[in-house]
């Protein structure tokens, strides 16, 4: 899918990671999906 | 005011952990400052300088765990450590809802076409890679991606078509959705393509309040514009908005491009069918454009620039910054200040504010100018720890944030130094900046107002005066809500600017004294 039929589509999410996204994502009523690897934990790294 | 500290022995968590434990006890009524982290001594240099050393903290070391509480009243904080025993001793829960895998994601999401995500940087590559195969397109959170894996990611899709935002993009709006840290702002036509998350914000926000809106707010991530990844992204991304029907105006916003792909990004523009408008932050604003390219100086005059020809207008920028009402409230300032008090302190969580706020006060001071990035125009500190003449932290940098969070979601290491700061008699004035939306901290304005009371205290102890000025990023209908934000700051005697340019010339005429050239 081009990035210019990307602007024409409603946006569904999968969401792989921080609950805050999902939070928000379904706070402003988008569908989306969550997912959580058994190894999103990671180990002392930040995310961001 | 009540402050525990609290230690745990050999406790080390992950960064996912500590800023869910964060966000648990910064939304606790009555908490005012709730900062985890570990115990390295430059942030037990930090707690003791503030007040914050207990025995505990004396004998402590970098395995273990420091959690820091100031709360309204002794109930409050008592609240907050019992909240964080039963955090710290929780097991990770699995939504019960969620997805082990994007596969599995996928079969229950048909006609999903966008990947948001935040995992550690050792594994986000790979997701990142797996949904671009998968055909989605993807908004890469994490940071700490090296740099190599992000060429390679971007070459995947733009073969394939696809948007690939970051590593290291903090923020997006994408068909009016907000993701990462991102603020509600109108839809309209203008679309805005930023290696720099907090420009992106300021921009959008600055585009709302002229009752204007965005089209798309696309992130790249920092190193974008770097010699090794070349512009691919932002490349691809002005050749979607140039063919997007609903986009009338494209805004460029980066950190100044590595040389070799300045020319490159600045051709593309000038070929564009549409006006562009470029903020290099820092640099370039004089450059010769060239027809439909306007470069614009700081963030704000590049969202005004952009409203005004998404409308047909014309725009003159000149003199905005020096208005009549902001040299008096200066001068009113400045005159409040003793002799001693010359340094600016400029505290902020998000890079872009700070480069900016670096870039406008490398031309207007005369004294030295340090930073704990690297910026034209500013030295780096010995010390990121320890201030030194003239200072502009970005605390949402990796030194910052590597094993705690970041400071838009817990601003307590803002706190703290704001607090370590006040007690200098050599500080003239302190700028910061707040930073609204989803994502963020819960009340930024109400989780710093109570702290900055507490510094201009301490000043007023030492017989100082002590003005701080601050920018608010967001808007109206960010959950956070800026009109309110900024009436309670207001309140509370801080000096709130409408932008974080208009801060930055306001803290510099403060600092001189109601002139803003060379003091």
């Amino acid at each position: 899918m081009s990035i210019e039929r990307l602007f024409e589509e409603e946006l569904k999410v999968v969401n792989i990671g921080l609950e805050s996204f999902l939070e928000t994502l379904l706070r402003v009523g988008v569908e989306v999906r969550q997912v959580e690897p058994d190894d999103a934990e990671g180990d002392k790294e930040e995310p961001r | 005011m009540v402050s525990k500290v609290l230690v745990k022995r050999k406790m080390i968590k992950s960064s996912v952990q500590l800023m869910v434990i964060s966000r648990e006890l910064n939304s606790l009524p009555g908490v005012i400052l709730a900062s985890t982290m570990m115990c390295t001594e430059a942030n037990k240099n930090m707690l003791k300088d503030v007040g914050l050393d207990t025995e505990a903290l004396s004998t402590c070391s970098a395995t273990d765990l420091v959690v820091v509480v100031k709360a309204r009243d002794e109930k409050a904080a008592e609240q907050a450590l019992e909240l964080t025993e039963t955090l710290l001793g929780a097991e990770s829960v699995r939504r019960r809802d969620a997805d082990k895998s994007l596969g599995e994601a996928l079969k229950k999401l048909p006609g999903a076409n966008m990947a948001l995500i935040s995992l550690p940087g050792e594994v986000a590559g790979a997701a990142a890679r797996e949904a671009l195969e998968a055909g989605l397109h993807v908004h890469l959170f994490s940071d700490n991606v090296p740099i190599e894996e992000e060429v390679a990611l971007k070459k995947l899709a733009t073969d394939r078509g696809l948007l690939m935002m970051g590593p290291d993009c903090g923020t997006a709006i994408i068909n009016g959705v907000p993701l990462g840290f991102a603020n509600v702002v109108r839809r309209g036509s203008i679309g805005v393509i930023a290696a720099a998350g907090t420009g992106l914000q300021e921009v959008c926000c600055i585009i709302d309040r002229q009752r204007t809106g965005v089209s798309q707010g696309i992130g790249l991530g920092g190193r974008d514009l770097s010699v090794e990844v070349g512009g691919i992204m932002m490349l691809a991304a002005m050749e979607a908005l140039e063919k997007d029907p609903g986009t009338n105006v494209i805004v460029l916003i980066s950190k100044p491009p590595a040389t070799d792909v300045l020319g490159s990004i600045l051709d593309r523009a000038r070929s564009c069918a549409k006006p562009v408008v470029i903020n290099f932050i820092g640099g370039l604003a004089d450059e010769g454009p060239g027809d439909g390219v306007h470069m614009a100086g700081t963030l704000e005059d590049a969202a005004m620039l952009a409203v005004a020809l998404s409308r047909e207008e014309t725009v003159d920028l000149r003199g905005r910054n020096e208005e009549d009402s902001l040299r008096q409230l200066a001068v009113g300032e400045g005159a409040k200040l003793g002799e001693s008090q010359t340094f600016i302190r400029g505290l902020f969580s998000g890079g872009s504010t700070c480069s900016e706020a670096l870039s406008m006060l490398s031309k207007g001071l005369r004294g030295q100018l340090y930073s704990n990035v690297k910026f034209s125009g500013s030295h780096l500190l010995e010390d990121a720890n320890l201030s030194q003449g003239n200072v502009c932290i970005d605390f949402g940098d990796d030194q910052f944030t590597r094993g705690r969070v970041h400071p838009m979601i817990d601003p307590s290491i803002i706190q703290l130094r704001l607090l370590r700061e006040s007690l200098d008699p050599e500080v003239a004035v302190i700028l910061m900046d707040v930073l609204l939306g989803y994502g963020s901290h819960p009340d930024p304005a109400g989780a710093m107002i109570p702290i900055i009371r507490e510094a201009r205290a301490n000043a007023k102890k030492d017989n100082r005066y002590l003005p701080v000025v601050v920018s608010v990023v967001g808007t109206d209908r960010d959950p956070q809500n800026r009109k309110l934000s900024v009436a309670r700051l207001r309140d509370a005697g801080v000096i709130v600017a409408d932008s974080n340019a208009r801060a930055v010339a306001l803290t510099l005429l403060i600092a001189g004294r109601g002139s803003d050239r060379e003091h």
